[in-house]
């Protein structure tokens, strides 16, 4: 277990983004809620999470990093029906007022991610999805068109009550916004090391060094090296993200993948004593070891409180969230991937692995 | 927002904290970290190691976790600060015996670190360093001088041509008599003449590093506390006091220690205090708000004089904000009572103080 690379897993806090991108190809700007994917691979448009619009052009996919979204009260994104702050942007919950303009600094050279299985994988599920689940009760300013996302994580985790915990997680992550995107200084500094340390015991990335220099992201705040290694413990080289580039963690469907392999892997292997523990363990599993009981550890739980306060839910109703998670029994994280997003894992295995990084 | 929760101490508090330390929303994370940071910025500055945790500070709004390790991050600036500035390897033994008695402090009273006064008798060394197992040398024939060792260490082998005499010295300052922060009753505490102790020990924690009441001039007493390799008190102490103005410490703390701190030295300034003007043509130091300001030098140089002792102005500031920065985190703390995390939780419910029963809606039995 010393030597699973989840055993130093970071998932960050506090997520910045940069207001520029020379290759602006994926626009994260709010448009055409609610439309299908394009049918086929590579087809000029699509919606990502419906609010994120990704165009294909020559082949070649990157993304355009937007302007820092605010938190729901500043952004009013907050809009419990779009799940969109007024700046349509990427950006995050986390720290929402309390940053320092972000610098300007060079402007990184786009990853060019090629076209792949995750062209097709469709946008947000919708309640026809998660029939039956609960969407109305204790969600309180969850984005509406997220929580049949949130609703389909829990089914396919087999972890009652981890729903609202999920969209907890995101609201704090990522203030709701799928494109939220870390690139800091700092940030790239923790996934290059991330990828550095970890990539001589773990199965080999297409997009390795992209995604050292990537940052963390997504609307789980996913580092990115660790994300596109969710699985691989269990599936070996067929892991399904291990040939994508960083940028799917935009992808609502895909990032939702990832963290339900990483919060069935807190369940099983650390103490978590309540649902801060799965917070804390979410921006640290070291919080969860030799961390626990710190002031950082503390922090993290009061912050884990009050953003539940924040958002309007209520932690101790135990008919939408059982005092404790537990996992349940599943039928493993390839069912899990292609049960969130309708993409076989043996597609996922079509694409050379190899340092292909454009 | 500030709300009638701290006039159960006194009906001043509310304004006397918005004034200086403001109000914030313990629930909303960015709101409640910012504040934080704000106070760690005031202390920083005061205390001489602000450019420490600016730089701190624009490293941690970078980091994965933002501001939420700001408590340890700042510690841990301060530190290094402190380890700097002050690390002394000579002065190893003070180090020791002080970070002992502070953690004995701490064990001891854990909801009374506020303002500290007790009997040095039960503390770690007696509050004495210089020679840990002290007593009487025999008189010497010639001078009839008390003989020690030199260097005073246990068990070290006595060394007759360098012999100097070295007497037990006391670990903290002495405050005895009326101060800003005390006026200390008669008392039957047994006191320590082992190193030369004749009043219990008095420090003011929560004004650290300002911690005698007669001694209120710059720079503060506190920062002067040497470390030595494996033994830091001015970080301890720091961490003792910026408790106060975190969750945790803030609802372990008994207010009503502080509200009396509070009010005895606010009546012990108040004479001095009231007659400056408020506009900076009249004088060299005027008022502003609760907070004074030096017009033509700086803070650390001008201050005011009486009775009690000099107070400069830096630290005068320094002890208002701190108090109300305790109870700005208090008022916050009870109206987000509902949504702590259970630690929390738990240490509201144990604290003893009324006015925190009456928030919770817990009965105050009162027997004739």
């Amino acid at each position: 277990m010393e030597n699973d690379f989840t055993q130093t897993v970071e998932i960050v806090g506090s997520n910045r983004v940069e207001p520029s991108s020379e290759l602006p190809i994926i626009d994260v700007t709010a448009t055409e809620l609610g439309s299908k994917p394009a049918p086929g691979r590579g087809l000029g448009k699509w919606l990502v999470g419906g609010i994120a619009t990704v165009a294909v052009v020559g082949g070649v996919i990157a993304y355009r990093r937007r302007a820092n979204a605010s938190s729901l009260d500043e952004s009013k994104g907050a809009d419990p029906d779009t799940g969109t702050g007024t700046d349509g942007g990427s950006g995050t919950h986390a720290d929402a007022g309390n940053d320092e303009s972000p610098k300007p600094k060079p402007k990184p050279k786009p990853t060019p991610v090629g076209k792949g299985w995750w062209s097709q994988v469709p946008s947000l599920p919708t309640e026809d999805d998660v029939l039956g689940f609960d969407l109305a009760n204790n969600w309180g300013k969850t984005p509406k068109n997220l929580r049949p996302l949130f609703a389909l994580m829990e089914k396919v985790s087999l972890v009652r009550g981890s729903a609202r915990i999920f969209a907890l997680i995101a609201f704090r992550e990522a203030g709701f916004k799928i494109a939220a995107h870390n690139d800091s200084e700092k940030e790239t500094s923790a996934s290059r090391r991330a990828y550095k340390n970890a990539k001589d015991r773990n199965r080999p990335l297409t997009y390795g060094e992209a995604s050292g220099e990537f940052g963390s992201g997504g609307l789980f705040g996913a580092l990115a090296p660790y994300f596109l290694w969710s699985g691989v413990q269990a599936m070996k080289g067929d892991a399904p993200l291990l040939r994508a580039p960083p940028e799917v963690m935009f992808i609502p469907r895909i990032a939702a993948f990832g963290a339900v392999v990483y919060l069935r892997r807190l369940i099983a292997y650390y103490q978590i004593d309540d649902h801060a523990d799965i917070k804390a363990g979410w921006a640290s599993p070291t919080l969860l070891k030799s961390g626990r009981g710190g002031s950082t550890y503390k922090s993290v739980r009061t912050r884990f409180f009050s953003d539940a306060a924040e958002l309007g839910l209520d932690l101790g109703d135990t008919l939408t969230i059982p005092a404790h998670l537990s996992n349940g029994l599943w039928t493993g994280v390839a069912a899990a991937f292609t049960a969130l997003t309708t993409i076989p894992v043996e597609e996922t295995a079509k694409l050379p692995v190899g340092p292909e990084e454009g | 927002m500030a709300t009638e929760i701290l006039d159960c101490y006194d009906d001043a508090l509310d304004a006397f904290t918005d004034d200086l330390a403001g109000d914030f929303d313990f629930l909303s994370s960015a709101e409640r970290e910012t504040w934080l940071a704000e106070q760690w910025s005031k202390v920083a500055d005061g205390g001489g190691w602000g450019d420490a945790f600016q730089r701190t500070l624009t490293n941690l709004r970078q980091s994965q976790l933002g501001l939420v390790s700001i408590e340890s991050a700042a510690l841990s600036a301060f530190s290094s600060f402190i380890r700097r500035e002050r690390e002394e390897p000579g002065r190893s033994d003070r180090a020791l015996i002080r970070a002992s008695v502070l953690a004995a402090l701490q064990e001891k009273s854990a909801a009374h670190l506020w303002r500290i006064e007790t009997d040095v008798g039960g503390l770690p060394s007696g509050a004495c360093y210089g020679r840990a197992t002290w007593q009487p040398a025999p008189l010497n024939a010639k001078g009839g001088k008390l003989a020690g060792q030199a260097g005073g260490s246990q068990g070290e082998e006595a060394d007759d041509s360098a012999q100097v005499t070295v007497l037990p010295q006391r670990t903290f300052l002495a405050d005895a008599g009326p101060s800003y922060f005390w006026d200390p009753a008669p008392s039957s505490m047994i006191v320590n003449l082992g190193c030369g102790w004749s009043t219990p020990l008095r420090l003011s924690l929560g004004t650290f590093p300002w911690v005698y009441g007669h001694r209120l001039q710059a720079p503060a007493p506190g920062l002067a506390w040497r470390s030595n390799s494996t033994k830091h008190p001015a970080p301890v102490a720091m961490r003792i006091a910026a408790g106060m103005w975190h969750p945790e410490g803030n609802l372990r703390a008994d207010a009503r220690d502080v509200v009396a701190a509070w009010a005895h030295w606010r009546d012990a300034t108040r004479s001095l205090v009231e007659p400056l003007p408020t506009s900076k043509t009249e004088g060299p130091i005027y008022r502003a708000g609760q907070r004074l300001v030096a017009a033509h030098t700086s803070a650390e140089v001008a201050g005011i004089n009486g009775p009690r002792g000099f107070v400069c102005v830096a630290a005068y500031n320094f002890i208002q904000e701190r108090f109300a920065a305790f109870f700005a985190m208090r008022r916050a703390l009870l109206r987000g009572r509902r949504h702590l995390t259970p630690e929390l939780r738990e240490l509201l419910m144990t604290n003893k103080d009324p006015c925190v029963r009456q928030q919770l809606g817990v009965a105050v039995l009162k027997f004739a």
